[in-house]
């Protein structure tokens, strides 16, 4: 991933970053603006009281879920360009839980399979009495702020999720 | 939750928060449609010019508000979904709000829904029904909406001509009417109308980035049931 930078959009004053994909074609993307402290507070406030696993990592709002992932938080890419980065970075899919890895992509879908969240891995726990693995994530949601939370744990709105992937080699 | 609390909840930062935990601009409407503040207000406008009255003239008023340079428009969820809203319960109240939001400053969706308004993508499932050189009416009933009204038209009269060149060029007042030359279908709607659903053609067959074409397809199949039952 390559990433430079443009002027401002004259028209709106937002940032827009010359970022693109290992095979070089671009990835759309903005740099919102800093929301304001009120409604950072408000949103951590929400999100804490109604995702008991979820610990706030940062309260910053330039950059998505989707900008956390692909773009070192650096600006805002829709969601919608994220299949495309995997394929054109060189992800595969990881399709048994067992091989998951921490710094590996979560990608969540809607009920009409459309990519609706993403995030990091960041820890798996094997609950050995339980036979289960705790899986938890780093992710931003929307520009809500950056939470650690429990995999399954997010707002309804960010969909389930869905599949795995991976850079590794 | 009656209408008028469901507008306030729609200025709220709780509100605010909730809709902004999503990315993308469809999983925003997507996330607004489920909110119980929006399908009452949604069910209000339908039902009652005052309603659609109070929703413009805080489109106005928010619009029009002062906020920190440093950060993005605190009020951006709430105008861009009461835009939307007044897109399909009055287009003609939705042109002219569109102009309005989109020079609301710092802005993230309020604006891109604005501009969509106003010069819909040539894929786009939505029309903004901006003719040349019709006539767009409005009447209020509130006197306020009316005080609020006129300061934008003063507002817009001098930024619009200025930039564009053809915007209002013309505005009169007479009683409670205004009327605003070169803008919009010539339509007219008052408290004692009901209220008309989307009137333009939608197609479901192209989705614009707002992904707007399902909620106004569903939008005019629930009027249409309505209408029936």
């Amino acid at each position: 991933m390559l990433i430079g930078a443009t002027p401002p959009d004259p028209s709106h004053g937002l940032l827009i970053l010359d970022l693109s994909t290992k095979r070089g074609n671009r990835i759309p993307n903005v740099q919102r603006r800093t929301r304001p402290p009120a409604s950072m507070e408000a949103a951590r406030d929400i999100v804490t009281g109604n995702h008991p696993t979820a610990e706030v990592r940062s309260l910053r709002s330039e950059y998505n879920c989707v900008g956390l992932v692909f773009a070192s938080r650096r600006t805002h890419i829709e969601p919608e360009h994220v299949e495309m980065i995997l394929r054109e970075d060189g992800f595969r899919r990881v399709n048994r839980e067992e091989e998951l890895e921490i710094g590996d992509v979560v990608i969540y879908r809607t009920d009409d399979r459309e990519i609706s969240h993403v995030g990091l891995i960041a820890k798996i726990v094997v609950a050995v009495e339980r036979g289960q693995r705790e899986i938890t994530v780093l992710s931003q949601w929307g520009v809500d702020g950056e939470y650690f939370h429990r995999i399954d744990d997010v707002n309804p709105n960010l969909g389930r999720p869905a599949e795995f992937w991976t850079d590794r080699t | 939750m009656n209408w008028q609390e469901a507008l306030s909840h729609i200025e709220s930062p709780v509100f605010d928060a909730e809709l902004n935990m999503v990315s993308g601009t469809s999983a925003f409407l997507r996330a607004a449609r489920k909110q119980p503040a929006v399908q009452i207000t949604l069910q209000s406008m339908r039902e009652s010019g005052e309603c659609r009255e109070a929703v413009f003239g805080r489109i106005c008023d928010l619009a029009m508000q002062e906020t920190d340079p440093r950060y993005e428009n605190p009020n951006d969820t709430a105008l861009a979904i009461l835009l939307w809203l007044t897109c399909y319960t009055d287009p003609d109240f939705a042109q002219l709000g569109a102009r309005f939001v989109e020079r609301a400053p710092r802005c993230w969706y309020a604006n891109r829904l604005a501009r969509q308004i106003i010069e819909p993508p040539a894929t786009s499932s939505v029309d903004s029904g901006v003719r040349d050189d019709t006539e767009f009416r409005v009447s209020f009933r509130n006197s306020s909406t009316v005080d609020r009204f006129s300061a934008f038209l003063s507002l817009a009269e001098i930024s619009v001509t200025s930039r564009l060149g053809d915007g209002i060029s013309r505005t009169e007042a007479s009683g409670t009417e205004h009327r605003v030359s070169r803008w919009g279908s010539d339509s007219r709607f008052t408290d004692s109308e009901q209220a008309v659903g989307w009137p333009h053609p939608v197609s479901t067959s192209s989705r614009s980035s707002l992904d707007m074409a399902g909620w106004f397809q569903s939008a005019s199949n629930a009027s249409a049931a309505g209408a029936k039952s």
